[in-house]
């Protein structure tokens, strides 16, 4: 009888905290760059768009580590379809205490939300939120995924795999792509339970 | 001299409700700001990584070099477990400036970490 080794979530390559660690990748521009031209070129807002799993997120976050580097207080609130709420009062109150907003997933806020949300924020010298599509925010950069993107961060993830795991073949990463639509968050989520 | 900093348990598996003993120590090259010695359990896994610190201790006036003992009193829960969708591992760290060290132990009933779905041997 064949038997399965067992690979507990702690040691599994793909688990989230490893995924989360990865640095985005597929563009040249820096976290600097991108504040840079937010500020310069569109007055202090922009949008960094693309379609799921594209890195959005992964680029807002190194957005904010960069600000903090510069002396910046970011304020930083991640919507996604469980967490579509703002909490206003919050918001409110800590915006004039901020330098930088992030919105991770402003395409969760209504039409009336995002009104309020440009009322609020409108003392606030930096805003950069992710979105799926343009017309928000001036576009400082439009996400795309590639098979060969995903392939050189899950080679990245399986670079120090101990010996004797079993590790997802590179060959079925392509069509592992194009089955999850280039959502390279989604392909990473399903290797996971392929080890 | 390239900063040293460590931390050691007595044991590495508990039961709930003892007392865990440790040593942490470092060795720096510029007198540290803060140092910090914490009990916090973590999961890791397929989702979001949850984490709770359960006790932090502030080092009072902390030296370029220094060693000390420490010891907390554990909780009843949670146990300690391994499964293949979700881990939780209890652990100390001590933060010294930006150096950092962490030890990790096992809180079970019996001792041990619960491993769910380990059918075969690792």
């Amino acid at each position: 009888m064949r038997q399965t080794v067992f690979i507990p979530a702690h040691r599994n390559p793909f688990r989230s905290e490893r995924v989360e660690a990865l640095t985005y990748r597929e563009t040249d521009l820096t976290p600097a760059d991108i504040i840079a031209t937010c500020r310069l070129a569109h007055h202090g807002r922009g949008a960094l768009t693309g379609p799921k799993g594209s890195g959005k997120t992964t680029l807002l976050l190194e957005i904010a580590r960069a600000l903090e580097t510069q002396g910046k207080t970011p304020l930083l609130i991640r919507l996604n379809e469980t967490n579509r709420h703002i909490d206003w009062q919050a918001l409110r109150e800590q915006t004039p205490l901020c330098s930088a907003l992030l919105v991770d997933g402003a395409e969760q806020l209504g039409l009336i939300s995002w009104w309020r949300r440009r009322w609020l924020v409108r003392g606030v010298p930096l805003l950069i939120i992710t979105t799926h599509g343009s017309g928000r925010l001036p576009t400082l950069h439009r996400h795309r995924t590639t098979p060969e993107l995903l392939t050189a961060l899950v080679d990245e993830l399986l670079a120090d795999v101990p010996a004797g795991m079993v590790i997802p073949s590179r060959d079925a990463l392509p069509s592992l792509f194009n089955h999850h639509g280039g959502d390279i968050r989604q392909c990473l989520r399903a290797l996971y339970d392929q080890v | 001299m390239s900063d040293q900093i460590g931390v050691t348990l007595e044991r590495t598996a508990y039961r709930p409700g003892e007392q865990l003993t440790g040593k942490a120590g470092w060795q720096l090259s510029d007198t540290p700001k803060k140092a910090h010695i914490r009990l916090f359990w973590k999961t890791s896994g397929k989702g979001t990584v949850d984490l709770k610190i359960l006790e932090d201790r502030k080092i009072d006036a902390p030296q370029a070099a220094q060693l000390l003992d420490f010891a907390f009193a554990l909780p009843d829960d949670p146990y300690s477990f391994e499964g293949h969708l979700i881990t939780l591992r209890w652990g100390v760290e001590v933060v010294v400036g930006k150096a950092t060290d962490c030890a990790w132990f096992e809180l079970g009933p019996d001792g041990h970490t619960c491993r769910i779905g380990a059918t075969t041997a690792r």
